[in-house]
């Protein structure tokens, strides 16, 4: 009895000390997984139900940010217009952002605008962190008016950064500072379909988000 | 031998008919030149009253659109009525008047409202609030002020003094509910495409909103800081897309270059043809404008041309429809000035603030269908 009470201490002690190690070494295993996320790719698909070429409508903005934009330093997408150095009709042009000002930026080979189509454009947004730099590209836009841009026609800019990850990155964020603020109306919807963390080459998640913005 | 006719016995009948005759001609002379002279007073204190009534209500307009209190205005008012009265001399006499500061409605200066625009026996209704919109002055020139007048030949038919008063009133329109086109064919309407949701104005109204940037109406001039004045961003972020749109004043199929033309240069004549000469609230209190939600970020540099500058939007109560079909409901016209326009980056700021504005060609109204979009002060009896 003493012998079989001194093993059920025995196999407690273990037991919780087995637990904790597993409580212990499952935190730092997320922990490490979490703070070794380098790239985050978004896919979006928008629905345009009826452009205008005449009145460059509908606009649209997407932005990300690799830390919630807390510094003020975030990458902005503009579709069917561009704003930099002067606004210009159609095509599409992604701008870096430090401390809300223009860093960088990078046009679209094309400037053609949205059609009087309906028509469903998807692309990808993807942040990355590496050697001290963050990047910010659009891999591949495929729109039949304005066009398609793939890795070979590489929309992308870049800015300095002191982060080694993405762990402060939130599709939150994203989906909040994503807007149409001329046209909405031509709009049907604007979807974050997907979004994928990486660390290195390895997906370690694949979060399935389908969010509409525009809440319809 | 002819009996000769004996004529020297009416010799002096000429006599009292030419005296009867000149005393009419003295008395007609007498009249003329006191009718003359009464005539020429009473023209020149119906100048000084109209001049007084249109000096004090410009005075009242301005001050309310630097936002003084009522009382301050009515004070600046009364002493530029009071001014240019005294600069309008009647025959020798320089015309003064009382302050009238519990603003009784038989007193010289009379703050009041004033609706009856086009009724010219109208009278105003005498008020002391931020609500008035018409001043009118009294100029007496008789025993209760400024002296009865001494009559000159006149005495000698017994009238030694007369006395007399002129009245004028103006007044701006406070209340619209639309414009008409212009009278001049060149002329604009200084009113921006653009349409702000009502409930969105009337929050800014109820206190809700920023005060960054301070307008200076003497110089004319904004600088950053606070004036008191609460600000609304009339570019649309992704929780206030709903909130603002272009709309079309005039043609439906309106382009980028005419919502710039129209920003830059106003409405025209011929957009206003569009909606058969007038842009007016209908009999339901609405109007019905096609357009698209939010404000394109290709406007930056229009709008950058008239930051300070007074200008008119709409208000919109709701928008239906989608695609290249959405109609705007539109239930009030605002004054507004555009302080900063930043159309880069994420996100964008169109900030504006209430101001006044003054149009002509504006259309009346009795009803709360606008703020702060006036005519012209006007003499309106």
């Amino acid at each position: 009895m003493k012998t079989n009470n001194f093993i059920s201490v025995r196999n407690l002690v273990a037991a919780i000390v087995g637990t904790a190690c597993f409580v212990c070494s499952a935190g730092a295993v997320a922990a490490q997984q979490a703070s070794s996320v380098t790239r985050v790719e978004e896919d979006w698909e928008m629905e345009v139900i009826s452009a205008s070429d005449d009145l460059t409508a509908p606009q649209i903005v997407m932005e990300m940010s690799p830390d919630n934009s807390q510094s003020g330093n975030y990458f902005t997408f503009e579709i069917n217009h561009s704003t930099l150095p002067e606004f210009s009709n159609g095509g599409v042009q992604v701008h870096a952002w430090i401390n809300d000002e223009s860093h960088d930026f990078q046009n679209s080979p094309t400037s053609r605008t949205l059609e009087r189509v309906r028509e469903t454009i998807r692309w990808t947004q993807v942040l990355e962190v590496q050697d001290g730099s963050v990047d910010f590209s659009v891999r591949p836009f495929a729109s039949t008016s304005i066009g398609h841009f793939h890795n070979d026609l590489l929309l992308s800019v870049s800015m300095p950064t002191s982060q080694s990850d993405l762990s402060s990155y939130s599709p939150q964020h994203s989906i909040d500072k994503t807007t149409v603020p001329y046209a909405q109306n031509r709009v049907r919807t604007l979807k974050l379909k997907n979004v994928r963390f990486y660390s290195g080459s390895n997906q370690v998640e694949n979060r399935q988000v389908n969010f509409d913005v525009l809440g319809q | 031998m002819r009996k000769q006719r004996k004529i020297d016995g009416r010799n002096g009948g000429i006599v009292p008919l030419s005296g009867l005759l000149m005393v009419v001609l003295v008395t007609a002379v007498v009249f003329a030149s006191e009718l003359g002279r009464i005539g020429i007073i009473q023209s020149e204190l119906q100048r000084a009253a109209d001049a007084g009534a249109l000096a004090g209500c410009w005075e009242l307009a301005a001050k309310f659109n630097k936002n003084q209190t009522a009382t301050q205005a009515m004070t600046s008012s009364r002493a530029a009525a009071k001014n240019v009265v005294s600069q309008n001399v009647v025959r020798k006499i320089v015309p003064a008047l009382d302050s009238n500061t519990g603003n009784l409605s038989s007193g010289d200066i009379v703050f009041g409202k004033f609706l009856s625009f086009g009724n010219p026996s109208a009278a105003i209704q005498p008020v002391t609030t931020n609500e008035a919109n018409a001043v009118s002055v009294c100029v007496h020139m008789d025993n209760v002020r400024n002296g009865a007048r001494e009559l000159g030949l006149a005495k000698l038919l017994g009238f030694s003094t007369f006395g007399t008063k002129a009245k004028a009133t103006a007044a701006w329109m406070r209340e619209i509910r639309g414009f008409k086109t212009p009278s001049v064919a060149t002329q604009t309407l200084p009113i921006l495409p653009f349409a702000i949701r009502k409930s969105e104005w009337d929050k800014m109204l109820a206190g809700q909103g920023t005060d960054t940037w301070a307008w200076n109406p003497t110089t004319k001039s904004l600088s950053a800081g606070s004036d008191g004045i609460l600000e609304i961003n009339m570019f649309p972020a992704n929780t206030t897309a709903g909130n603002f749109g272009t709309v079309d004043v005039g043609s439906p199929n309106n382009s980028t270059n005419d919502l710039k033309r129209q920003i830059s240069s106003g409405v025209s004549a011929s957009d206003l043809a569009y909606l058969g000469g007038k842009f007016e609230l209908g009999s339901n209190g609405t109007i019905s404008l096609n357009g698209d939600t939010g404000i394109s970020a290709g406007m930056k540099d229009e709008l950058s041309q008239i930051i300070g500058k007074p200008r008119v939007v709409t208000l919109f109560t709701s928008v239906s429809g989608n695609g290249n079909n959405a109609y705007y409901t539109i239930t009030k016209f605002v004054g507004i000035r555009i302080l900063e326009v930043k159309l880069t980056g994420n996100p964008k700021r169109i900030m504006v603030q209430p101001a006044i504005v003054t149009v002509n060609s504006v259309i009346p109204s009795t009803t709360d269908t606008s703020d702060q979009v006036y005519s012209p002060v006007v003499l309106v009896n």
